[in-house]
């Protein structure tokens, strides 16, 4: 049997020894974990849909009822010759309305509607340059001078908000992350304490035979490190869970990468082996004498 | 050449003197007593011989690497109840640095033969007696081959039958050459097995006998 072998036979008796100390740190973990990867999965979802708007970057704009075709014309090569505009697309109020009702299929709520009552309209495709927030919104602000201009509507008002609403959410992920941090830490931590305060005479006769780090702290970090892989793992399980859930219904979540998930496990694990360390570090000196 | 020497060490914990000018020299296969009554130095004598304690002041003159040739038994067992008695012996083979399965069976196997245990060796501690407790706790301490058996009150939690059958089995040890030091309230052990005797009293030594002849002038004339 190779120190490896022993570490992790360590590992397993302590394991099964203490076994309810062992599921309760499991299960403290993975709750605050689950918490953790949750936020991550709905700020991934947040991204995602803001990336969505961003690709929305057309501008759209209403122009006032009756309008002569030579009135439309003249606009159209203005809004033309606004600084980023790359084409424009002229939406009649019959087209808008033939889309409203594709959107709408619902006849009595059309009904209700009564006659047509949307403006005709200009959709604007900015330049590449211009594919922004900051651009589209420029953009919009000179169509809104130009005479004959109804109103004018962009994702771009969407998108500053929703780019603002994520970097809220990225704030409060890296605030949540250290408190993550800290919680993992300390339950890891507290946990391998009570493993180490039961095994304490084990320890005091390993040292009395000479037993160095592989007999006396490696078993306890490698314990941390497990008892963190393994709480992350459960929360993986249980997160993919409730993403078929939700799935199932109107909200989605996306789930994280494979590869983010491995790192995911990884760090925990990690994670879980400083905060054994940290604890077996800083053991009192009197209980090891 | 004495295989571990004293000179004139003193040890002191905050205000108590545990031992105080003591100049000592063992040889190896010696049987030794350390004798004395409670506080008077013996356990912290035998821990300066087992190099786990440095002396406050004078000097331990060792052999090179010593350390890890030196056995410890005490009054308490100390084996682990979550390992077999084969289990508990291994593990002072792993911590020398001794891997292999083979080569840990080689060297167990015979203690357990010698210690009269080996049909208990897939047991656990909690199933046995205290004598058969200590005779796994020696066999443990004998694995990696000591040069040095320091013994502190080895008997004592033993009934008479089970601490004469630990004093025969420290008496053979001895006979292979080891160094053999035990520290005991029980003095009519000496008379059954006569070795030389330290006593103790107040960390001094008060009278010494039976002490291998020292040269009188080392590389004399």
């Amino acid at each position: 049997m190779g120190p490896i072998r022993y570490v992790l036979r360590e590992v397993l008796r302590s394991l099964s020894q203490h076994r309810t100390l062992c599921l309760a740190s499991v299960l403290s973990m993975s709750s605050i974990l689950l918490i953790f990867l949750l936020f991550v999965m709905i700020l991934t979802g947040v991204d995602h849909y803001t990336q969505q708007l961003e690709s929305r970057e057309e501008v759209s704009v209403f122009l006032d009822d009756g309008l002569a075709r030579a009135d439309i014309d003249a606009l159209g090569g203005r809004l033309k010759a606004i600084d980023g505009v790359d084409s424009l697309r002229f939406i009649s109020k019959d087209e808008a309305w033939e889309q409203f009702r594709a959107d709408l299929p619902d006849e009595a709520l059309l009904q209700a509607v009564g006659g047509n009552p949307l403006p005709a309209s200009f959709v604007l495709r900015p330049e590449a340059a211009y594919r922004s927030a900051e651009g589209v919104r420029s953009i919009a602000r000179e169509a809104e001078t130009l005479p004959h201009v109804e109103d004018v509507r962009y994702a771009g008002e969407w998108v500053l908000r929703a780019e603002q609403v994520v970097r809220t959410l990225h704030e409060i992920g890296a605030a949540l992350g250290i408190i993550i941090l800290i919680a993992v830490l300390f339950v890891v931590g507290a946990t391998t304490r009570l493993a180490v305060q039961a095994r304490l005479d084990t320890i005091h006769l390993v040292r009395s035979l000479g037993g160095g780090f592989l007999f006396n702290e490696a078993p306890y970090l490698a314990e941390g490190f497990v008892l963190a892989a393994i709480s992350s793992l459960i929360t993986i399980v249980l997160s993919r869970a409730i993403h078929d859930s939700l799935a199932q219904g109107l909200f989605h979540l996306p789930m994280p990468s494979g590869r983010v998930l491995l790192g995911f496990a990884g760090v925990s694990g990690l994670l879980g082996l400083l905060g054994s360390w940290i604890a077996v570090a800083t053991l009192p000196r009197k209980w090891l004498l | 050449m004495a295989l571990i020497r004293l000179e004139h060490v003193t040890k002191r914990y905050r205000d108590r003197i545990a031992l105080s000018d003591v100049t000592l020299s063992f040889e190896p296969g010696e049987w030794v007593f350390i004798l004395g009554p409670s506080g008077a130095g013996k356990s912290t004598l035998l821990r300066v011989l087992a190099l786990a304690e440095r002396p406050t002041s004078g000097r331990v003159e060792a052999e090179p690497n010593l350390r890890r040739s030196i056995g410890m038994l005490g009054q308490e067992f100390r084996l682990l109840n979550d390992r077999t008695v084969y289990d508990n012996i291994a593990l002072a083979c792993q911590i020398s640095g001794l891997w292999d399965p083979d080569e840990i069976r080689q060297r167990v196997t015979p203690l357990l033969d010698q210690m009269g245990v080996r049909a208990k060796e897939t047991v656990y501690p909690g199933d046995l007696s205290s004598g058969e407790k200590q005779r796994v706790a020696l066999a443990r301490a004998m694995v990696r081959h000591p040069r040095i058996l320091i013994a502190d009150e080895p008997t004592g939690n033993l009934d008479p039958a089970a601490a004469a059958q630990i004093f025969q089995l420290m008496r053979e040890i001895r006979d292979r050459d080891t160094l053999v030091a035990v520290a005991t309230h029980a003095e009519d052990w000496t008379q059954r097995h006569p070795g030389r005797l330290i006593r103790l009293e107040q960390g001094v030594v008060r009278s010494e006998t039976g002490a291998p002849a020292r040269p009188a002038v080392e590389g004399g004339v």
